[in-house]
């Protein structure tokens, strides 16, 4: 009987630590209607995420703002040419339904306009697709995440910062 | 676009960034490539319609991976159609359009996949 509790007990911890890990991966929504385009992606966070990232996919922007309605997504890959939306309009939507996680373009879209309209309303990057490596792909994905991290934990440390320190009277 | 060397197989086969092909990704490219065969039968009868939004749409997205599996002339065929597009010169559009065909045979023989038959699209 003490065996098999044991190995009751071990069962257990080993699915405690795999769904520990499963928490402690970072989401990926990537948005984007070619699957082999998807299919890239899912090799470069394979690759070079150290199993770090989980890749979720939605093929039109609709199906995207809904994943992202339901939370759970650390970061949005979003492609700006889709079925429902195309340009910087896509990146607003995303932006209204999520405005607190990190977007990085990853779009075929070269127009230096399109670039500037979105990176001045705050994504994270802009990568063009043929010109980008699954390395670049990968470091561009950790620069945002930590750069939203710190914006985040200065937010928390805000009031904590201006609160009074001393009582008059 | 090559990789700067004088092979020309291993110039085809290269993302344009100086990096190998992984084999997952090889492993994909019977799928990709049939993927853009039909994207040229797609992209064929748009321009006889007179559909430049398709074409633009689908050239798009070829420019944007073709170099990720391997094959940067489709890349750059895509580039050159979305040009053509942009400039409403179907004559250069359908020239692309061959240059695209050729690109893709050149395809399936250096990565010794099939080219697939018009019945195929049928």
């Amino acid at each position: 009987m003490a065996t098999v509790a044991l190995q009751i007990d071990e069962l257990e911890c080993l699915s405690r630590t795999a769904s520990s890990a499963a928490t402690l991966q970072e989401c990926v929504l990537l948005i984007e209607d070619s699957e082999d385009a998807m299919w890239l992606v899912r090799h470069a966070l394979v690759e070079y995420g150290k199993g770090k990232y989980r890749l979720e996919w939605a093929c039109t922007l609709s199906e995207g703002l809904d994943q992202l309605s339901k939370g759970g997504i650390d970061l949005v890959l979003l492609d700006l040419g889709l079925p429902d939306s195309s340009g910087p309009e896509s990146y607003a939507w995303v932006r209204e339904v999520s405005p607190k996680v990190p977007v990085v373009v990853l779009t075929g879209n070269t127009s230096e306009e399109t670039e500037f309209a979105v990176t001045a309303s705050g994504a994270e990057g802009y990568l063009v697709k043929d010109e980008v490596s699954g390395s670049l792909l990968l470091q561009a994905i950790r620069a945002a995440l930590y750069a939203n991290k710190q914006r985040n934990l200065r937010k928390s440390m805000l009031p904590r910062l201006f609160r009074p320190r001393f009582r008059v009277g | 676009v090559g990789t700067g060397n004088d092979d020309i197989t291993a110039a085809k086969i290269g993302n344009g960034n100086g990096e190998v092909i992984p084999d997952a990704i090889k492993a994909r490219w019977p799928v990709f490539l049939a993927n853009r065969w039909r994207d040229l039968v797609t992209m064929q009868a748009a321009l006889r319609s007179g559909d430049f939004v398709s074409i633009r749409t689908i050239a798009h997205n070829c420019k944007g991976i073709g170099a990720g599996y391997g094959f940067p002339e489709i890349s750059r065929i895509g580039g050159e159609i979305g040009s053509g597009v942009k400039a409403l010169d179907s004559a250069r559009v359908q020239e692309s359009l061959g240059d695209f065909e050729c690109c893709l045979r050149d395809a399936n023989l250096t990565s010794k996949t099939t080219c697939p038959t018009e019945a195929d699209f049928r």
